[in-house]
């Protein structure tokens, strides 16, 4: 029955070569390796951001979450789509109006662009690195769970086919890696939470009385997982505030040809993403209805096979055609996902490097069309080998926090500086460097002596999550930075800056 | 000194001039005129009570499960409870928000800014 999955897995990797191929032929300028010419409508861009965040941490990790502890699991999925608001709220048309390839383009706008560009550049890769490898590490010992393929090789497989959609295709294979990805994880999705339901008449009362009957009510209530509320509150404001300062999110409104565009594809986004994690409860507890948490967790201690024992269990149940047709079709679903994310995350981090460093900083923007991208490739060979090494070297690690971490390095770094560089004169160089530098050493500092490395009781800092006082410490730090700095030339410039990210005069077509 | 001469300048990193430049005065002439402001006052006025509402109601959920337990697991259709209901109800809050957003800009801001750029082509053809 291997075959089936191996079967699909060859599918996937022909049919993104061949988009690759594809894609590579329509890449060979600056803009068309890192925003795809600018050329998306609005729904393959929603998809495609869709795509780009709904990890297999999402998919497996939040259907088991709520296979094993219930109400708590559905509550933390909640500000994943809470998150876009404030994307599409504060960051995405400003952005779109004002930048051209990365974050760092809209603070080098009006700021002196080698300092800050500097610092996003590295606040850029910290939060990239640190989300590859939990994604590295994941697929690894995903890949290995699923299909049996050993967890080195998996890693060098999902490396170097990363690599090559980005090195290759730019963002246009990207693009389309991440689009068929989530048709195929809502499809997935969707039909899981129909075949669940189906079994209940699609009447949710009787659904939950079998979950209240089979768990006590108990499970359905708050408590199980989180017992501290500011903790929740502290991973809440990471993650809702984090999400606009993602830099491949935030990459991806460049793709649209104008800031309407941005804002119809985050609305696609929202209605995929909402749509998925409202399937996902159905997955969980429908996994808690039909398995026992003794299978889920022998299977996988952190719940991850929840939902592929559910898929197969649905098909038909274990050596049954079905049963085994369906596991092979969700393991192919979470392959593709995994595909997808290290993808964009790649790319971001690629042109943190090439654009915002090599070019802009070492060569103060200097650099002719055809040099731009084949130093984009070489940075995108140079990512793609230390996430395969540091995947390697983090076998058997405990990785997860370090998505969490991610997020709240980009809301305490990033988003500060991104609101003040838009909507505040007095805002300059010395308040973008300190606020980046300030809110990622804070964050970083506050993890290396919380609970993900200590006992409780020996930990520092009580919480898991640094956002709650990372968050505001960034902001502060970028405050104070600009009133300790004098930059007259940044205050004449945001009369421009303001017009153009609010307007759309004179942004980049 | 024509718009698209604006449109030109701004796409360039011009920090390094000492001058002000030309155009300066130009992107300061849009930002002080009574369609811009006017344009900045309305979407004010809709986004930061939408993202301060938003913000609200999320993290009104968390703290109310977390202080409030025993309120929360008030059954409210059978086994399903009111935290149930809440967590649920954050989905359709959030599409609502973002459903108005797109409504009110679409409708209300875009003509705006449309008209803003016909004003910038209008004058520079003078």
């Amino acid at each position: 029955m291997k075959w089936i999955t191996y079967g699909l897995f060859g599918l996937i990797v022909s049919i993104t070569v061949g988009i690759t191929y594809w894609a590579a032929r329509r890449t060979s300028s600056a803009s068309e390796f890192y925003a795809a010419g600018r050329s998306l409508s609005g729904a393959q861009n929603g998809f495609a951001i869709a795509g780009d965040y709904m990890s297999a941490a999402s998919f497996l990790g939040i259907a088991g979450l709520i296979a094993l502890n219930g109400y708590d699991g559905f509550m933390y999925s909640v500000g994943w789509l809470v998150a876009y608001i404030s994307v599409l709220l504060i960051v995405a048309e400003p952005l779109r109006n004002s930048g051209k390839y990365t974050m760092a383009d809209v603070l080098a706008y009006r700021l002196k662009p080698k300092p800050v560009r500097t610092a996003a550049a590295l606040s850029t890769l910290v939060i990239s690195t640190f989300y590859l490898i939990a994604q590295m590490v994941g697929a690894g010992s995903l890949i290995q769970l699923l299909v049996g393929i050993p967890y080195e090789t998996a890693i060098v497989i999902v490396g170097v086919m990363m690599v090559l959609y980005v090195a290759f295709g730019g963002m246009l294979a990207t693009t389309w890696v991440q689009i068929i990805k989530a048709g195929l994880l809502m499809a997935g999705a969707i039909a899981l939470a129909i075949m669940v339901m189906m079994k209940f008449n699609f009447n949710p009362v009787t659904f939950f009385d079998a979950i209240s009957a089979k768990h006590g009510q108990r499970f359905l209530e708050p408590g199980l997982l989180y017992k501290d509320p500011i903790e929740l509150v502290s991973l809440g404001l990471a993650l809702v505030l984090g999400t606009a300062g993602m830099p491949h999110i935030l990459m991806r409104f460049y793709t649209v040809p104008t800031a309407k565009t941005a804002r119809v594809s985050v609305i696609w986004a929202m209605v995929l993403i909402g749509i998925f994690y409202i399937m996902t409860t159905f997955l969980g507890f429908g996994a808690s209805l039909f398995l026992t948490k003794d299978m889920i967790t022998a299977a996988d201690k952190g719940g991850n096979m929840a939902a592929p024992l559910l898929a197969q269990y649905l098909g038909g149940g274990a050596g049954t055609v079905g049963g085994e047709a369906m596991l092979a079709f969700i393991v192919a679903v979470a392959f593709a996902t995994i595909l997808a994310v290290v993808a964009g995350l790649t790319l971001a981090a690629s042109s943190a490097f090439a654009h915002d460093f090599y070019v802009n900083v070492l060569k103060g923007g200097k650099v002719d069309e055809a040099s731009q991208v084949k130093v984009a490739r070489y940075a995108t060979f140079g990512v793609g080998t230390m996430a395969i090494l540091l995947g390697l070297l983090s076998k058997g690690q405990n990785v997860a926090h370090l998505v969490a971490l991610a997020f709240a390095v980009a809301s305490s770094a990033n988003v500060p500086v991104i609101v003040y560089s838009v909507f505040w004169k007095k805002f300059n160089t010395g308040g973008a460097v300190t606020g980046i530098v300030v809110g990622l050493l804070c964050t970083l500092a506050l993890v290396a002596v919380s609970p993900n490395y200590f006992p409780a009781k020996e930990a520092l800092f009580p919480w898991k999550n640094p956002g709650i006082i990372s968050i505001p410490v960034g902001f502060i730090a970028a405050f104070v930075g600009s009133l300790l700095y004098k930059e007259p030339q940044a205050e004449e410039k945001f009369d421009e800056l303001y017009v153009r990210a609010n307007t759309g005069i004179g942004a980049e077509s | 000194m024509g718009h698209s001469k604006i449109m030109a300048a701004a796409g360039e990193t011009h920090w390094e001039l000492k001058q002000p430049r030309e155009s300066d005065a130009r992107w300061a002439e849009i930002s002080e005129s009574e369609e811009f402001r006017g344009l900045m006052r309305a979407k004010a006025k809709f986004l930061i009570p939408a993202i301060i509402f938003s913000f609200a109601y999320y993290f009104a959920l968390p703290l109310s499960v977390g202080y409030f337990p025993n309120i929360m697991n008030t059954k409210v259709f059978g086994p399903i409870n009111l935290a149930y209901l809440f967590a649920l109800s954050q989905f359709f809050v959030a599409w609502a928000v973002a459903f108005l957003y797109a409504r009110v800009a679409g409708k209300k801001f875009d003509a705006t800014v449309e008209r803003i750029k016909e004003n910038v082509r209008g004058r520079d053809s003078e």
